[in-house]
């Protein structure tokens, strides 16, 4: 699946910075407002549940579900090669908390099926990845 | 708000010559389809007051060549100093811009308001960016993971639709197919002479787990136009107009392409208070037009707007009943999949062409009223087209 050619590396900027130190450190935190503790991901300048409460990072279970997942056939990503299965896990926190993940396609997966939390380190950048949740954590 | 004082009627359409790549630019073909709709309302050019559109198809802006706006539609047709009111709505696809030309309409901001929508070909057949080396911004989440452009993100609005809902591309095939065959009854339409079995669909190229290449509208040169006024007006000209019996617009604004539940909140919304709105429901319509950029957009909008439980479209559409001679007939010009890739005009138009009983073979006999849509997930826009005002 992961080939020689070199991956898109994610580019932080101001605002989604902490939530790729956390995931250096492997250790995934989403943006949360301190006001009405909602979590929101990807990050936004604002709480776009209460509007006015301050953001901070925190750490998160790293519990999730298959929201929904792509089969991909056609790669347009270097360093991917199809086939490959792009997962929406959403985190066990809070409905609607998707974060992408990438498994072979030979691994089966269906809506709602329990994932926990991984980290790839892919050569200079480290990314969040969802698996099939063994026993113990599910 | 009752749409019967004041009335709004579709008194015009027409489209260019629509064709896979055409060698006539794009300003010329949206002006071939001004022209069609303005001479089909019995109107001058000159009396065109009203001009709206939606241009954008990202990352195309030239104007005259990618795209028609606001003053390349007013100099293509030398309206220049007649017009004295326009909009170019960047929301809701092209059913913002009827939103606005019916307000503009009723309030007095014009008297015939011309609505149109131009789509332009890429030269390398592609609306993709290259293959990214970097992922920045909203990129960031999505790229590294080789989720990359519309399909893989809308195939996972397909994965979750059929595991949440036992769906399958075999039911699904009979949307594709029906599109078809209404297609090849378009004397206008792209595919007007090529067939579609469900063996084809079934063995076509895959895009996606999910989707295949008969899943997605067919990219075209080529553009649509229609002429609306209000119903005082209307009655003056000689023509059968199409009345606006409701239209209603809105949504969650923005949701993600694979967010289902979100796209179910602006089908459902939007149908309630068309029903509402109207007095109007789902038994009343002759047919129906529901926007299908993508094939699951009007198996959704099926439910959204009442004519099946949620989760029921798939089998709905079987046995026949969204064909010719069936329960409601579906996308009767063929719909973008197979009419041509025009973001929703052309639902309207055939809505306006089934209501002035111009649909030639594809012509449902009787019609009263027919439901028209456009987009899903983005904020939507539907409406209902009428024999007379409700």
């Amino acid at each position: 699946m992961i080939t020689d050619a070199v991956r898109p590396r994610p580019v932080p900027d101001e605002l989604t910075e902490p939530y790729w130190d956390g995931v250096r450190l492997h250790e995934l935190r989403i943006q949360r407002c301190q006001a009405c503790r909602a979590y929101q991901h990807p990050p936004r300048i604002y709480c776009t549940t209460c509007s006015e409460g301050a953001l901070a990072f925190e750490p998160v279970s790293g519990r999730a579900t298959v929201y929904s997942y792509s089969l991909i056939v056609e790669s347009a990503t270097p360093g991917l090669e199809a086939p490959f299965t792009v997962v929406i896990a959403e985190l066990s926190e809070q409905p609607g908390l998707w974060v992408m993940s990438t498994l072979p396609s030979d691994v089966e997966v269906h809506v709602g099926d329990p994932l926990e939390v991984t980290f790839e380190d892919v050569g200079g950048f480290t990314l969040p990845q969802f698996v099939p949740a063994t026993e113990r954590t599910s | 708000m009752s749409t019967k004082d004041n009335a709004v009627a579709i008194v015009g359409t027409g489209y260019s010559k629509l064709e896979r790549r055409s060698p006539r630019p794009l300003v010329l073909l949206t002006r071939d389809a001004a022209l069609t709709a303005i001479a089909d309302a019995g109107l001058q050019k000159d009396q065109i007051d009203g001009l709206t559109t939606y241009p954008a198809l990202a990352p195309q802006t030239k104007p005259d060549v990618e795209i028609i706006n606001v003053p390349s539609m007013q100099q293509a047709l030398q309206l220049t100093g007649r017009v004295r009111w326009y909009a170019e709505p960047h929301e809701g696809m092209i059913g913002g811009g009827f939103v606005a030309a019916y307000h503009a309409l009723r309030s007095g901001a014009c008297d015939y308001a011309l609505v149109w929508r131009s789509l332009h070909m890429p030269a390398k057949g592609r609306y993709n960016q290259p293959p990214p080396t970097e992922a920045a911004d909203a990129d960031q989440f999505t790229v590294p993971y080789g989720l990359v452009g519309l399909n893989g993100q809308f195939s996972a609005l397909y994965t979750r639709y059929f595991d949440l809902y036992q769906g399958n591309r075999e039911l699904l095939s009979t949307l594709a197919v029906n599109s078809r065959r209404f297609a090849n009854m378009h004397p206008e339409s792209v595919f007007r002479d090529v067939p579609l079995t469900a063996e084809e669909y079934m063995s076509s190229r895959m895009l996606t787990g999910a989707m295949c290449l008969y899943d997605c509208d067919v990219p075209i040169d080529g553009a649509a136009a229609v002429v609306m006024t209000t119903e005082e007006r209307a009655k003056d000209l000689d023509v059968t107009p199409a009345y606006i019996s409701g239209i209603v617009q809105g949504g969650p604004g923005w949701c993600d392409l694979w967010d289902l539940e979100g796209a179910y909140d602006s089908m459902f919304q939007l149908g309630g208070r068309l029903w509402k709105e109207t007095g109007l429901g789902p038994s009343d319509m002759d047919c129906a037009m529901l926007y299908d950029g993508f094939s699951i957009f009007p198996i959704m909008w099926l439910e959204g707007l009442g004519f099946c439980e949620r989760g029921e479209a798939l089998r709905y559409i079987q046995d026949g009943r969204i064909g010719p001679g069936g329960e409601l007939p579906l996308n009767t010009h063929g719909g973008s999949l197979s009419h041509g890739r025009l973001h929703g005009i052309s639902h309207v138009i055939e809505a306006a062409d089934q209501i002035r009983g111009r649909a030639g073979d594809r012509q449902v006999p009787g019609v009263d009223h027919v439901v028209a849509t456009v987009a899903l997930n983005l904020t939507g826009m539907a409406m209902t087209v009428s024999r007379a005002p409700v």
